[in-house]
């Protein structure tokens, strides 16, 4: 059941920074927990620099 | 355990559960032996009868039993805790606009006052195939404009939203749903979600794109419509509740500068595009327009195929059968779902019957072939 996380002996932050950041590992395995946006979007700006120019 | 929400609706996908839960509009996926265990947490009135429950059914031991009651109540309770606040409501007089542009999409025609030309950058160059001289009924006009660091969308008047204008792509996506909602003579209520998607479809069916950004959604979107494909939306893709279909959104696509050339060499006329600076990516971009008219085209398709696709140079193409938890981690928090209870349980049914791929490849030809045998499956 939680085999995972007795295989690579890893602490459970670690196990969820490499699980993605929507992951929450519990003792009976990973929650994927998934928010939609909470309003419709288009394609997000590039990070960094002036975003509307 | 009635103190926390539980699931409004569950499904099984795959091998594992998805379950939706109302209070923060946010969808869980686990595997099947966590939602045994929670749905015993849930049945059980406290933590001593769930331990209990778990030694008698389940034969675990009591420390992992009161280590899973911990987790289960703290992961339930930070359900709770989702915010994302995109949107303001200051009320505003409308100014006099800058610009007017027409746009015509079949029967429908719009109007469009923009209070500058930089704010009309942010829709413009999507609709500029669109365009009319000038329009004999104008059904739906929108007044769009920048004051005080916030721009503002009003709709017939009709404050829609204001946003912050390093959210301009909130904006965009409410006018597109405003846009949407306008040209299918509906109301926002009636959509299912928006979906980060692009979608082509053949005369029967859509598949629907999904990527991280500059994983060549958009190219390859071009790139299927010059060997004859049909683009149904780039990049914002509507679903109706009421028959779970994919709907034509008639945007242009944006292709950037690194993609000109290939482009150039499949679509006469391209070249001659003007390239603007984008004012999402930092780069350049030339606008293709969807090359169906969409006064005589097919409106919407049913999509049972969705295909992640990742563009990276040095790598075997290959397309293969993709885990359902896998496609949602990136389709999910990328799209707009209605938080409608019911709107929530056609998405999951919707999502039990699909289809899901995932296409590494380098090379556009290969990815050509592929779509070619997903539409003959």
């Amino acid at each position: 059941m939680n085999k995972k996380n007795q295989d690579n002996n890893i602490t459970r932050n670690q196990a969820i920074k490499r699980m993605g950041k929507y992951a929450a590992l519990t003792a009976v395995g990973t929650f994927l927990i998934l928010n939609p946006q909470k309003a419709q979007a288009a394609s997000p700006p590039d990070p960094g620099g002036e975003p509307f120019p | 355990m009635k103190a926390l929400s539980a699931p409004k609706h569950k499904q099984q996908i795959g091998n594992n559960y998805v379950l939706w839960f109302e209070s923060s509009n946010s969808y869980i996926v686990i595997s099947t032996t966590a939602y045994v265990l929670l749905t015993c947490y849930y049945e059980s009135k406290d933590r001593d009868v769930y331990i209990k429950n778990l030694q008698k059914q389940f034969d675990i031991p009591e420390k992992e039993a009161n280590s899973y009651f911990d987790d289960f109540s703290g992961f339930l309770k930070s359900l709770n805790s989702n915010s994302q606040i995109a949107e303001f409501k200051t009320p505003i007089a409308i100014p006099n606009p800058n610009i007017t542009r027409y746009y015509a999409f079949g029967d429908s025609q719009i109007a469009i006052n923009y209070g500058s030309d930089r704010v009309s950058q942010l829709i413009n160059p999507y609709l500029q195939h669109a365009s009319v001289k000038e329009c004999s009924h104008v059904e739906t006009a929108f007044d769009i404009f920048s004051n005080d660091n916030l721009l503002y969308l009003f709709k017939n008047k009709k404050l829609i939203g204001s946003y912050q204008t390093s959210n301009f792509h909130f904006l965009q996506g409410k006018f597109a749903m405003e846009l949407v909602t306008s040209i299918y003579n509906n109301t926002e209520s009636d959509w299912l979600g928006t979906f980060h998607a692009s979608t082509i479809c053949n005369d029967k069916e859509a598949i629907m794109i999904i990527g991280d950004s500059g994983n060549g959604k958009s190219t390859l979107s071009a790139v299927l419509m010059s060997n004859g494909y049909d683009l149904l939306a780039d990049d914002f893709t509507p679903m109706l509740a009421k028959n779970q279909h994919l709907y034509r959104f008639p945007a242009a696509i944006s292709i950037k500068k690194g993609a000109f050339a290939l482009i150039g060499g499949l679509f006469d006329g391209f070249n001659a595009l003007e390239s603007e600076v984008s004012t999402s990516k930092h780069t350049t971009v030339k606008y293709l327009p969807p090359s169906k008219p969409f006064k005589s085209s097919k409106k919407h398709f049913e999509c049972r195929k969705l295909v992640m696709v990742k563009y990276t140079s040095d790598v075997k193409s290959e397309l293969r059968e993709c885990s359902p938890e896998k496609i949602l981690q990136t389709f999910i928090p990328d799209s707009w779902i209605s938080p409608k209870p019911e709107h929530s349980r056609q998405f999951l049914n919707w999502l039990k019957g699909m289809q899901f791929y995932e296409l590494t490849y380098s090379d556009n030809d290969f990815a050509v072939a592929k779509f070619k045998e997903l539409f003959e499956l």
